[in-house]
């Protein structure tokens, strides 16, 4: 079955399987740089065009997500769908990412410190810790 | 068999010609991902819109440092104050 672009020339060899079916090397010198480029062309408005979909598609919070997704080739249909996912794996709602920024993104601040959208610190975590048992052991 | 390349009649197969065409489209994947890459790892938050606008017109991470720096110089700011720049070029 002959597959090739227009403005190609085949040349069948005697007796050849249609798979095999040859190319006439001149012709193809002769229009290969044209086709060539529109197959770069078309490969670079595809990529950035995957690009700014994603980038269009992801919230506040979700920028490393974003990335990783640029860099591994995801679709944005692909990205958009895990951002969802992990929305509702995670509980996000609107509100929240409209509020959010890092935290939202990455399983919220375990140290409750609203100050500030770093991660919190270890110390922090555990002086609540222990806050919340001391609590707790006043109640009993 | 006819799948290999017969420089003598000038033949190449149909398999080689498509590898070409598909090698072409792939390395322009590849050098448009690392182009916008490199954009986004900027990373200059006042920046947003000219690294955005880079994107979309196909500029590179070395012809925006251009536009930032000249935005700078063209402004007579001192040292240290591109990101003061940007925000304003973009605004």
């Amino acid at each position: 079955m002959n597959t090739l672009k227009p403005g190609f020339y085949l040349v069948a060899a005697e007796g050849a399987k249609p798979a095999a079916v040859n190319i006439d090397h001149a012709l193809v010198s002769e229009h290969a740089p044209d086709v060539l480029k529109q197959e770069y062309t078309a490969g670079v408005q595809a990529e950035r065009d995957r690009i700014v979909k994603i980038r269009s598609y992801t919230p506040r919070g979700f920028e490393r997500e974003a990335e990783q997704a640029i860099t591994a080739g995801t679709s944005p249909g692909e990205f958009a769908t895990s951002v969802v996912e992990i929305q509702n794996d995670r509980g996000v709602t609107l509100d929240e990412l409209a509020r959010g920024g890092q935290s939202v993104a990455h399983g919220g601040n375990p140290a409750g410190d609203s100050s500030s959208g770093s991660l919190p610190s270890s110390k922090a975590i555990f002086q609540r810790r222990r806050q919340q048992a001391g609590h707790d052991e006043s109640k009993s | 068999m006819n799948q290999k390349a017969d420089s003598a009649s000038e033949i190449v197969t149909r398999e080689q010609y498509e590898t070409a065409l598909r090698e072409a489209k792939a390395a322009a994947i590849l050098e448009e991902r690392q182009r916008i890459l490199d954009l986004l790892e900027m990373d200059i938050p006042a920046a947003e819109h000219l690294i955005a606008a880079a994107i979309v017109e196909g500029k590179t991470r070395g012809e925006v440092s251009g536009e930032i720096l000249a935005g700078a110089m063209h402004e007579q700011l001192p040292g240290g104050s591109l990101i003061w720049a940007c925000s304003k070029k973009s605004a």
